[in-house]
């Protein structure tokens, strides 16, 4: 885990202004807030004036936290690097999203409040209960039992669901399919859940093109509450092969 | 990965943003030789995209990433975020793996990279983020239709936990987060007293955005604006 060398330390701060979780707190030297502490290694980037940080080899499950929260970091399980799966970048090629379903991200903790793994816990177990399709080779899938949302020890790390609820990370991305008649449904149980988090989610839904739009959009316009933004991202349908 | 899909902002500071990305999915032995070695094919992709103004551009090179960035220069640097120049990215001959970003302010470039992509059917899977009817104007001048989208339906749950809008404009144009708020206020800070301009605090933001998708033309802007009504609120107040 990071930690400040106080005897070299100078509190000068900058550490504590790079930090994104706002886990490092500077009195006559810079302390590093464990619990909040995300082992993003934004704060070593930031290069200390003085080389004060230092942050050893991590094993899991703390290394876990550095896996969903470093962007420079792999998971080996994946070889993604980041924090999940490609998403719909592929999809022109893979087909994972297909028409007539919905393909969803739902990035807990972002954009930049971070989150506790007990609130990830509590958005896949409501998902569960819709009947989601946790997607594979995404790393909260990999800590999931994917019937009841509930963390298991069959993990690719073998640590238990006590340690992993005792996670906290920058993000934790939820990937799942539906068929589209479910989106409805899925929103609702989302609108739900999120009053019962201490965090926040940004939720992003996939949908293939269709008759000149993209084809859910028609079933979310008019849902109370809910706002579509204004941009997003297209795959172009150039990867070609399987297309 | 969802890490450009929900940047936040008003429509008219949206429209002169816009992500171009390249990638394979890493399982098909079919895209990975398409039309030849996959490493030429997104140094083409880079050529292209480098010929079109962009405000970054990225290569993945020799176990480490190479980065343009408007307005970055090598004075700059900082740790393990090193400045590239466009010909350094582009003229890179070390290419890994099938991912590369550019970042554009101008539809009229996105179409142009576009339809040259078009043309050309390097077999990589294009990913284009920015404002949709924006995107769809550039996807029809070009020939194409989008076939997959992800929308953003925004940012759910304790909403008192995000900071003011404009802070939340610029960190979210780093998807993973990499930017605190902290610096962002403190970059504001440091323009709004002549320390800085708002192009270098935008370059020190954009720095920690290690995907290099930062849009430093943007940011410079939301500074500007962001600096002017603060100053604008202090006068009403005094």
């Amino acid at each position: 885990m990071v930690y400040v060398v106080r005897e070299l330390c100078v509190a000068c701060g900058k550490c504590a202004l790079y930090c994104p979780v706002e886990a490092i707190t500077v009195g006559e030297y810079a302390f590093v807030d464990q619990e909040r502490c995300v082992e993003c290694g934004t704060c070593i980037r930031a290069e200390c004036p003085v080389d004060a940080l230092r942050q050893p080899d991590l094993k899991p499950p703390r290394l876990l936290r550095k896996l969903f929260s470093d962007p420079l970091a792999t998971f080996r399980e994946t070889e993604v690097p980041g924090r999940g799966t490609e998403e719909m970048k592929t999809n022109d090629v893979t087909n994972n999203v297909k028409v007539g379903e919905a393909g969803w991200g739902v990035e807990m903790g972002r954009p930049g409040v971070s989150t506790k793994f007990t609130d990830v816990e509590k958005v896949t177990m409501a998902l569960a209960r819709q009947g989601v399709e946790f997607l594979d080779l995404n790393p909260v899938t990999m800590l999931i039992d994917k019937k009841t949302g509930m963390f298991t020890e069959k993990n690719p790390w073998g640590i238990s669901p006590g340690e992993i609820r005792a996670l906290r990370s920058l993000s934790a991305i939820i990937e799942f399919k539906t068929p589209k008649e479910k989106v409805p449904e899925i929103i609702k149980t989302l609108m739900e859940v999120s009053k019962e988090v201490e965090t926040v989610f940004s939720v992003g839904l996939i949908s293939r093109w269709k008759d000149g739009e993209p084809e859910l959009l028609p079933l979310v316009r008019g849902i109370p509450g809910i706002r579509v933004y204004p941009n997003g991202k297209h795959n172009m349908g150039l990867g070609r092969p399987g297309s | 990965m969802t890490h450009t899909n929900h940047r936040r902002g008003s429509r008219e500071s949206l429209t002169k943003d816009f992500v171009i990305l390249s990638m394979i999915e890493p399982t098909s032995e079919a895209q990975r030789t398409y039309r030849g070695p996959l490493e030429g094919r997104v140094k083409r992709f880079l050529e292209i995209c480098g010929g079109h103004g962009p405000v970054a551009i990225t290569a993945r090179a020799g176990g480490r990433r190479l980065r343009y960035l408007k307005g970055w220069t090598r004075e700059m640097d900082s740790g393990i975020h090193q400045a590239s120049t466009l010909e350094e990215v582009i003229g890179c001959e070390e290419i890994e793996g099938g991912v590369g970003h550019a970042v554009y302010t101008d539809r009229e470039a996105v179409v142009e990279v576009l339809r040259k992509l078009r043309e050309e059917d390097l077999g990589l899977s294009i990913v284009v983020s920015g404002v949709f009817e924006e995107v769809f104007e550039a996807c029809r001048r070009a020939g194409l239709k989008p076939h997959t989208v992800n929308m953003s339906l925004g940012t759910w749950g304790r909403m008192e936990l995000l900071p003011d809008e404009p802070i939340l404009e610029l960190c979210t144009m780093c998807g993973h987060a990499m930017i605190s708020r902290r610096l962002a206020e403190k970059m504001i800070e440091r323009v709004g007293s002549g320390a800085l301009t708002p192009e270098a605090a935008a370059v020190e933001l954009g720095k920690q955005c290690t995907c290099n998708i930062f849009n430093t033309v943007r940011a410079a802007e939301i500074i500007k604006r962001t600096v002017a009504e603060r100053k604008r609120l202090k006068m009403i107040n005094t």
